[in-house]
């Protein structure tokens, strides 16, 4: 009789928090003066004046926070500026906001494909966890995850079939799995550094003087792994590891946590 | 009583002449190399000729050079056994001194064994300026031509590297290692040799390094020399050291003592023959240092640096060539860029293509094809680029140049590529001209430098005119959040994932209750009996409260039939008082109250209220018997 009760408080519960937190205000809007630099942005943008629309935008994120429409905006003008690295930054950070949108993914291809930024060989497992962004994959197990606990919960008043269970929760277990293996596989991706400078080049030692092991293009993406003084040491995309100057790159996801500024590592 | 001994030595001498027999039939061949390839003019270079695959005395004729002076130093030779088959090989050493700094060339030696003869390869060396203050560095350094005697006679080995002087940030020395041993030793190294010092960096050493013999200071030492490269990374004097973990196997004399004289005491078994033969080997760790190595690396000069420097350091050949002369508009077209010469390779970028809008340019790739007989420093990297030609009225792939620092001039040298005319369909016709040459016809650093470094044009960073295929950008600025935080970090995805796993949790408890009761039915049948007693119970305490003894007493028989009932499988309001005397003991307190209760429905008698509390106890002790 207790558990019973118990579990109808949790039902209940559960519903009530659903509901809270889907009604939630999730993020701000913004306002008449963040309207305005937008405006500003696009302005200067359209009239092919790519450094004013920078300025424009770069003031914006710093005033408001990040938005995807704007750093994509900011990508694009980085992009037509000529700054790669830059623009390669701004697109990635557009999609931690909206990993689904495919403006921004179309243009961080097409600029990629066109300033030689090819990706090296992947394996099976790679390409088929890069079909989805880290957070869509946390997304689809999360997903699973509710879906599988309000069918366990809806099996309390609706008599299943065994099949029908048993096929729904293996279902919705694989998903769950699935997406957990995604975000764990992809995890580290969520915030790699982009090459910012046009003749970077990693070294076998954190020392100016040290050996070269190849130069390294702007806008690659690198993963840092430790520091150590001005260096960084980093794997890029094509797995060579080398240390590089810590001004030659800019973390995806800033390290201060509040928004400052597209440009700071 | 020496016969034996010498009968033995008389076999032991036959064996090593039939070896040198077999060994005769063998080809002749003959190295020469030397410690140094550049060296100061008060110092010298070792150079050592071996002969291998004759243990006959060999005649070498050295060459006359105006201003070097030859000098012998010692003759080595070795003899292995592997398999049966013997192989011989003697070095003779010479040491080699300049009279005055220059470029100097070994014409091939000429080595006559018997009736054979054979020639060495010719071989270039440089002697520099003498070094100021270099004297006690060189020799503390343990160089091969001025070794540290001391070391030698305390020591059972001692290590010498090669002279190494001033270098600059990333160039490639060479270094010749030896590891000396003296004869009389047995020596097993466990290891090799490894450098100890920051600041400069030393490839992995071969595995088996050459194996010769050297007398030094009358003393016979076995050698072990391993010919490798150090590069300095950082700025500034370093010391270095090396050193090499190795075990001797020391001859231990012999104990006739052991056996109690006898024949032992023959003077023929205190030959020191016997020691090594029957007296054994201690193995002996050592460690074998060097004595400290100072490595000099001074900073590239600044003055006359190109821009487009990378930190190549040796001397290089530019060879530029297209993969074809005729395209269209948008084919790509593969640019393939050698550089081939001597120095450090890993800083040898490829040269950058000039940023104009005619051409767009991709990544090059690098393949390295390196010469193993000079330590990988000499070589050709070979990069490919991809360019695509933009505008029909392209005439010429532009000018490439590649900057390195030659350190024997100590001077920056560009070299720079010939245009290559190609033809984009569409294009205009070009002026009748002779086919330039593909490539540099570059011969030489000084033949081929250039005044100035051939740069890009300095134009303002200009995108790719791909792009202008991007999409548009958005107008409405959307949602802000302060900071980028992945979803698995955001609360309410931790929420709902708490919330889900709170109540699957909460189900599975459940579940596993609901699947041990139906496991289990007495389990919940006992749970129930007793929920139904407490609840008697409380009736049965509230009919003795108000005082009502006819209520009390008629619950106590509600109470004992009920729970008797499902004990004797019958209904409880069956059970009278004649099946609890038939069923239950005699001197059972239940029958009394049966009957207490029977007597006050039939008679109307009242207990008292002691009487009540007793029978309330014993109806509690009772029953809970029974559940």
């Amino acid at each position: 009789m207790i558990f019973r009760h118990l579990h109808r408080a949790a039902i209940v519960a559960s519903f009530l928090c659903l509901l809270a937190i889907l009604s939630l205000p999730a993020n701000s809007t913004a306002g008449t003066a963040e309207d305005t630099l937008l405006e500003q942005g696009n302005e200067a943008f359209s009239r092919g004046n790519y450094h004013e629309a920078i300025a424009s935008y770069e003031q914006l994120i710093d005033q408001a926070g990040f938005s995807a429409p704007v750093l994509y905006n900011l990508a694009n003008s980085y992009a037509l500026a000529g700054k790669t690295g830059l623009a390669v930054l701004n697109y990635e950070r557009a999609l931690r906001l909206a990993p689904g949108d495919s403006d921004i993914s179309g243009n961080l291809e097409l600029l990629r494909k066109e300033c030689g930024l090819f990706a090296g060989d992947a394996t099976l497992a790679e390409r088929t966890f890069r079909l989805l962004h880290p957070d869509q994959w946390a997304l689809l197990s999360l997903l699973a995850l509710v879906l599988f606990t309000l069918f366990r919960l809806s099996a309390l008043k609706v008599r299943f079939s065994g099949k029908a269970h048993g096929t729904v929760a293996v279902l919705c277990l694989l998903v769950l799995v699935f997406g957990a293996a995604g975000t764990l596989f992809r995890h580290r991706h969520f915030n790699p550094a982009v090459v910012v400078v046009p003749d970077g080049r990693l070294l076998v030692s954190p020392f100016p003087s040290a050996a070269s092991i190849g130069a390294i293009q702007e806008g690659r993406l690198v993963y840092p792994d430790k520091e150590y003084g001005d260096f960084v040491h980093v794997t890029d995309e094509t797995q060579r590891k080398g240390w590089i100057p810590r001004k030659s790159v800019i973390r995806v996801v800033p390290r201060q946590e509040s928004a400052g500024g597209s440009t700071a590592g | 009583m020496r016969l034996p001994l010498i009968l033995l030595q008389f076999l032991l001498g036959l064996t090593i002449l039939c070896g040198s027999g077999n060994e005769a039939a063998a080809g002749l061949s003959v190295e020469a190399s030397l410690s140094h390839l550049a060296f100061p003019v008060d110092q010298g270079a070792m150079l050592s000729i071996t002969v291998n695959g004759s243990g006959r005395h060999s005649t070498i004729e050295l060459p006359e050079i105006e201003g070097i002076a030859f000098t012998g130093r010692g003759q080595a030779s070795q003899m292995s056994v592997i398999n049966g088959a013997i192989s011989t090989s003697s070095t003779s050493n010479y040491l080699i001194r300049a009279e005055k700094p220059g470029v100097y060339t070994i014409p091939p030696i000429k080595v006559k064994v018997g009736g054979e003869s054979a020639v060495t390869k010719a071989m270039s060396f440089e002697v520099t300026p003498a070094a100021a203050g270099k004297g006690s560095s060189g020799s503390s350094a343990g160089t091969a031509v001025s070794p540290g005697r001391s070391q030698a006679e305390e020591e059972a080995g001692f290590i010498r590297v090669s002279e190494t002087g001033d270098h600059y940030p990333g160039e490639i020395v060479p270094v010749t290692i030896k590891a000396y041993f003296k004869e009389r030793y047995r020596t097993d190294i466990s290891s090799l040799v490894t450098m100890t010092g920051d600041g400069v960096v030393m490839p992995q050493l071969r595995e088996k390094p050459m194996q010769t013999r050297e007398a030094v200071s009358g003393e016979t030492y076995n050698v072990l020399t391993w010919e490798t490269t150090l590069a300095g990374i950082k700025e500034g004097r370093h010391q270095l050291s090396f050193s090499l973990e190795a075990s001797l196997l020391v001859p231990q004399k012999r104990s006739s003592r052991l056996f109690g004289g006898g024949m032992f005491d023959d003077p023929m078994f205190n030959d020191p023959f016997f020691d090594s033969v029957f007296g054994g080997y201690q193995r002996r760790p050592v460690t074998v240092t060097s004595p400290p190595v100072f490595f000099n690396v001074v900073p590239l000069p600044a003055a006359g640096r190109p821009e487009g420097f990378s930190g190549a350091i040796g001397n290089f050949d530019l060879q530029v060539s297209a993969n074809s002369r005729e395209v269209e508009v948008g084919e790509p077209l593969t640019l393939t860029m050698a550089i081939s010469g001597q120095g450090n390779f890993d800083r040898v970028e490829a040269p950058a293509f000039p940023n104009i809008p005619d051409w767009k340019t991709y990544s090059p790739t690098a393949t390295f094809t390196n010469d193993h007989a000079d330590h990988g420093t000499s070589g050709t990297k070979r990069f490919e680029q991809a360019i695509v030609a933009r505008d029909p009225a392209v005439a010429e792939i532009p000018a490439l140049s590649f900057s390195y620092f030659d350190p024997a001039r100590k001077e920056y040298v560009t070299r720079t590529s010939s245009p290559i005319t190609v033809k984009v369909k569409g294009s205009a016709p070009t002026p009748a001209e002779p086919e330039p040459a593909a490539s540099t016809a570059a011969t030489g650093p000084a033949a081929k430098k250039t005044a100035e470094p051939q740069q890009p044009p300095a134009a303002a960073p200009q995108a790719a005119t791909g792009l202008a295929g991007l999409a548009p950008i958005h107008l409405q600025a959307g949602e802000f959040q302060p900071r980028l935080v992945p979803l698995w970090q955001k609360g309410w995805f931790l929420a709902v994932c708490g919330l889900c796993l709170i109540l699957l949790s909460v189900l599975l408890i459940q579940a596993v209750r609901q699947h041990n009761r139906q496991k289990h039915p007495e389990i919940e049948r006992g749970r129930q009996k007793r929920a139904e007693l407490r609840h008697a119970l409380q009736h049965l305490e509230q009919a003795k409260s108000r005082g009502d003894g006819s209520a009390f007493l008629t619950l106590c028989r509600t109470a004992i039939q009920n729970h008797l009932g499902p004990h004797w499988n019958m209904a409880p309001t069956a059970i009278s008082l004649a099946d609890l005397r038939t069923r239950l003991a005699p001197d059972s307190p239940l029958i009394e109250i049966f009957r207490a209760a029977d007597e006050a429905a039939y008679g109307g008698a009242i207990p008292t209220h002691a009487k009540m509390q007793d029978y309330l106890d014993t109806l509690h002790r009772e029953l809970e018997g029974l559940v």
